[in-house]
């Protein structure tokens, strides 16, 4: 069937990102009511997106002989002189893996929708959205081209402002989609320098175009010849700037401010957006131009760098999600924490490693997003998560979705992907030649993590209720619970493919082959990082217990870490005080700025062109008076002046006989004495 | 002086005088007296040149008198009637009261 | 030659007077005295036949039509319509001077070679009769017709209709 389906996939591969695209843009034209239509054309478009990305996966896991190095069709998008821009989709192990994830995810995430967001006002818009950022997101995704990268990758960033502002009723949702797009133009921006700069020095913005594409060995090689600024090399620069491109979309510090306020969209939109695939975007394109990175000198420096940002990410996220209170934002500090796990692995040279944790974070932090939504539609729209309690009784369902994923984010052993994905990225950074700066962050930072889960699984299912909207919550609908489950499974199957006994998926996306051997678990390295992955979860958990055990019916009651670390307590709580920093020297800034511009126009401009206008306007009124007075008095003049003379000439008509006699006479007569003297 | 001339600068007198009655009388009767006097210049025009001219045969000037006296009875008589016809609508025989066509 | 010379200030005079004076009823006279005398000096010259009908017709004819129809037409307020004169003296001279320097002038230029200063010729009527009807009958044919129509007209014109005495609306 693969060989059947193989020649048709280049064409076939087109149809995953457009389907989701066309089908967002026909929502665009259904009127408000028609949300449930609109809603089924998105599923449809989008499951057969999913059906095609698995074929296209089934069909790459063929024999590793036939990956030689992918030569995609290119088509000729438009050219001037002699100067062309192209662009084309790719199917390497990389994108199909990656494909198949994001669009199994996203299909169970819109069904999980279809149930949550039934009562929403702008039900068929909410679909519509979602559709355009799925499209986008396949397009980063399969792109061959920087260029078509870049753009779909900006409109991802569009699609994200719109539905973290899709409740734009509420200042705070607002305010928050504005900053979302805002922080991530900055990393944009490098991106965008970076891409010309790349386009600059060797006139091609395609990775894989037989031999002269981006990624491939003669233009990297001819990249690295050049060196530039600050004794660089220009595959140095630019890998840099896209490494803060992907700072911004993955919201890596100090360009992560912007992912816990945008959990002001809705819960959907958070596990899609926020946790599986649009942060997962930066992680993904420093993994495609790894390439790039690796080949960039000998300073390595961009790999060092990306490697340092991931681990201080996760270290500071982590800290920051201890001091957390609402159930939503706990998750969005644990992705950016765990975004700087992906980004460690990268950089420490762990391509597979990076992959592979996330799509296993995909799922189960899609999972522990949508359980959240489940516990807040259930508890009728609470967020805090000192006003819950007990929730393992009364919504049982969903306290077994949410501890599956719980226990694959913090690490419990063996049967759980995210067990096995950390290790993975624990030891690629362990082995790294440059230093151990990044394991140690990222080993505390999985403690850290550890501990923060299971203080959220404590107060949010245990204990007694602490509300009473917490008191008689409604269990979810099958269509909420379903893809809960479903994803739920992935998270534990998943763990089968990325052990190292059968490192099948390091080995097809680096495309060696891949052996089921268990005796590598019984190597002393193996044993040395799956002790160590064990010792951080039980440390972990076993610390959070004791602190959090038992949970006190009142939920006025300070939180018991606070109790122990006070103002450091409120400092974490307040993201380390980032966004007080921004406001006071950036933001203040630019508004003072903007005020001082205004006031130039308001007193320059405004009176200026006042006075322009006064000064029209006299002309106006001087040209109107010359003409009613030059040009009709003088007219009327003229007019009366005829009038005038033709009353003096009517007078000989005086219609008395007598006059016209003497007049016939008189001019006879001279006529005759004119004859007589002149002719006769 | 023979009388040619005599009776030629007769009959133009009488025939300036009656013009100017013609042009200058405000009674639109007396107007035809004018006209009157204008044919009667004529006539006696003709008769002399008749009388006194080149000796001729014929008697055109004559009978051209007789003519002329027969319709400027004529015209005299339409001439009144007209003037009555007017004077009956405005009680006027005044000429410079008909100046409808005044522009 | 000497009734002539006799004969013609007389008739300026007349027909001066019947160009001049105010009063309609004595121009009118004067016009028939003028006529008159014409007709006398008609007889004088050797023209009686067209003396005597000028006599019938404008004297017996014209002219007391001249009266009667002054005497029909007279004004209700015969001392302002007298006092209206000619326009203006200079105004008429003015027009009629240059048509009298022309006759004068064609007088003066038109004299005949030749002309006849003998005896009176006689008109002889016999001959202007077969004249008028045998040579000319179409011409006398036409007078006939033309007087008749003038008859029939003038009466018309001049019959008193039921409407034709209230003044015009416009004055």
């Amino acid at each position: 069937m693969a060989d059947a389906l193989s020649p048709h996939l280049p064409y076939l591969l087109w149809l995953v990102p457009l389907l989701p695209l066309l089908a967002g843009g026909i929502t665009a034209f259904m009127p408000n009511r028609m949300g449930r239509p609109a809603s089924w054309l998105a599923l449809g478009a989008l499951l057969v997106s999913c059906v095609i990305a698995v074929a296209a996966l089934a069909c790459s896991l063929a024999p590793v002989h036939e990956h030689a190095a992918p030569t995609p069709p290119v088509y000729t998008w438009f050219s001037f002189g002699d100067v062309a821009l192209q662009v084309g989709l790719v199917l390497d192990p990389l994108s199909a893996a990656m494909g198949a994830m994001v669009t199994f995810v996203a299909l169970w995430i819109f069904i999980y929708s279809t149930g949550y967001m039934k009562h929403e006002a702008r039900f068929g818009r909410f679909f519509g959205f979602l559709s355009v950022f799925s499209g986008a997101m396949l397009l980063v995704v399969y792109s061959n081209s920087l260029l078509l990268l870049f753009m779909a990758w900006e409109l991802v960033g569009l699609a994200s402002y719109l539905l973290i502002g899709y409740y734009f009723e509420k200042p705070a949702a607002a305010a928050a989609a504005q900053k979302a797009f805002i922080t991530t133009r900055v990393g944009d921006m490098a991106f965008f320098l970076g891409m010309i700069w790349l386009y600059g020095q060797t006139h091609t913005l395609l990775f894989f175009d037989h031999g002269h594409g981006l990624l491939e060995t003669d233009v990297l090689a001819s990249l690295a010849g050049i060196t530039t600024i600050g004794g660089l090399t220009v595959s140095a620069a630019a890998a840099l700037l896209l490494l803060v491109g992907a700072m911004g979309k993955s919201g890596q510090v100090p360009l992560h401010t912007w992912l816990p306020d945008a959990m002001e969209g809705p819960t959907p939109v958070s596990a899609l957006i926020h946790a599986a695939t649009m942060v997962a975007a930066g992680v993904f394109l420093v993994a495609r131009a790894h390439p790039l990175f690796m080949n960039s000198g000998i300073t390595g420096l961009p790999l060092t760098a990306t490697a340092w940002i991931g681990g201080i990410t996760a270290l500071y996220a982590a800290c920051v999600a201890l001091g957390q209170n609402d159930i939503k934002r706990i998750l969005a500090y644990s992705t950016v924490s765990q975004l700087g796990f992906m980004m460690v692995a990268l950089g420490t040279g762990g391509v597979a490693a990076a992959m592979f944790h996330l799509i296993a974070h995909a799922f189960f932090k899609a999972l522990l997003f949508l359980s959240a939504g489940s516990v807040i539609h259930g508890c009728h729209d609470e967020q805090d998560i000192r006003r819950m309690g007990g929730l393992a009784r009364t919504m049982p369902k969903t306290f077994f979705a949410y501890a599956i994923g719980m226990m694959a984010l913090a690490g419990f052993p063996f049967f759980f992907s995210g067990f096995w994905s950390k290790e993975a990225v624990l030891h690629q950074a362990e082995i790294w030649p440059g230093g151990h700066g990044p394991f140690l962050l990222a080993a505390t930072a999985a403690l850290l993590t550890a501990f923060y889960m299971t203080r959220q699984a404590l107060l949010v299912f245990f204990g007694k209720p602490r509300s009473p909207g917490v008191s008689h919550p409604h269990e979810s609908p099958p269509v909420m619970l379903v893809p809960l489950f479903v994803l739920a499974a992935g998270a534990v199957l998943l763990a089968l493919v990325g052990t190292p006994a059968w490192p099948w998926f390091e080995e097809w996306i680096t495309g060696e082959s891949a052996v089921f051997n268990i005796g590598v678990l019984a190597k002393p390295e193996a044993l040395k990082l799956i002790g160590l992955s064990l010792a951080l979860v039980t440390v972990g958990v076993s610390a959070s217990w004791l602190v959090y055990r038992n949970p006190s019916s009142d939920s006025r009651v300070p939180d018991r870490l606070e109790n122990q670390l006070g103002g450091v307590w409120t400092f974490l709580g307040d993201g380390m005080r980032f966004d007080a920093t921004y406001d006071k020297f950036i933001i203040a800034p630019l508004a003072a700025l903007a005020r001082g511009v205004d006031a130039i126009e308001r007193q320059g401009f405004v009176p200026l062109m006042a006075l322009a206008e006064g000064l029209i306007k006299r002309v106006g009124r001087w040209t109107g008076s010359a003409d009613e007075k030059g040009l009709n008095d003088g007219f009327n003049q003229v007019c009366s002046g005829l009038q005038g003379s033709a009353d003096s000439a009517s007078a000989c008509q005086s219609g008395r006989p007598q006059a016209y006699l003497r007049a016939i006479g008189l001019g006879t007569s001279v006529l005759l004495i004119l004859y007589f003297w002149l002719i006769a | 002086m023979t009388p040619l001339p005599l009776l030629l600068t007769l009959s133009a007198l009488l025939f300036v005088l009656g013009l100017f009655a013609v042009l200058s009388r405000r009674n639109a009767i007396l107007v035809l007296v004018g006209i009157e006097l204008m044919l009667n210049a004529a006539n006696l025009n003709f008769i002399a040149f008749w009388r006194y001219g080149p000796p001729v045969a014929d008697l055109t000037g004559p009978l051209f008198v007789l003519f002329s006296i027969a319709i400027a009875a004529a015209e005299a008589a339409v001439g009144l009637a007209i003037i009555l016809m007017n004077f009956r609508r405005t009680r006027s025989t005044d000429l410079n009261r008909l100046d409808s066509l005044h522009g | 030659m000497i009734p002539l010379l006799l004969i013609s200030p007389l008739i300026l005079l007349a027909a001066l007077g019947a160009v001049w004076k105010a009063r309609p009823v004595h121009a009118a006279l004067l016009l028939a005295l003028t006529l008159a005398l014409v007709a006398v000096l008609y007889l004088t010259i050797g023209a009686e036949f067209i003396g005597l009908v000028q006599f019938m017709v404008y004297v017996g004819g014209v002219a007391i039509l001249i009266v009667f129809a002054l005497l029909i037409t007279r004004p209700g307020d015969e001392a302002a319509e007298l006092a209206r004169r000619p326009r203006s003296l200079a105004v008429g001279l003015a027009c009629v001077a240059p048509v009298l320097g022309l006759l004068l002038y064609a007088i003066s230029k038109g004299l005949p070679a030749e002309t006849t200063v003998e005896a009176n010729p006689a008109l002889p009527v016999q001959a202007l009769g077969v004249e008028l009807f045998e040579n000319s009958v179409p011409a006398v044919l036409a007078v006939g017709v033309l007087l008749t129509a003038v008859l029939i007209g003038a009466a018309l014109f001049a019959r008193e209709t039921g409407e034709a005495s209230e003044p015009p609306a416009s004055r």
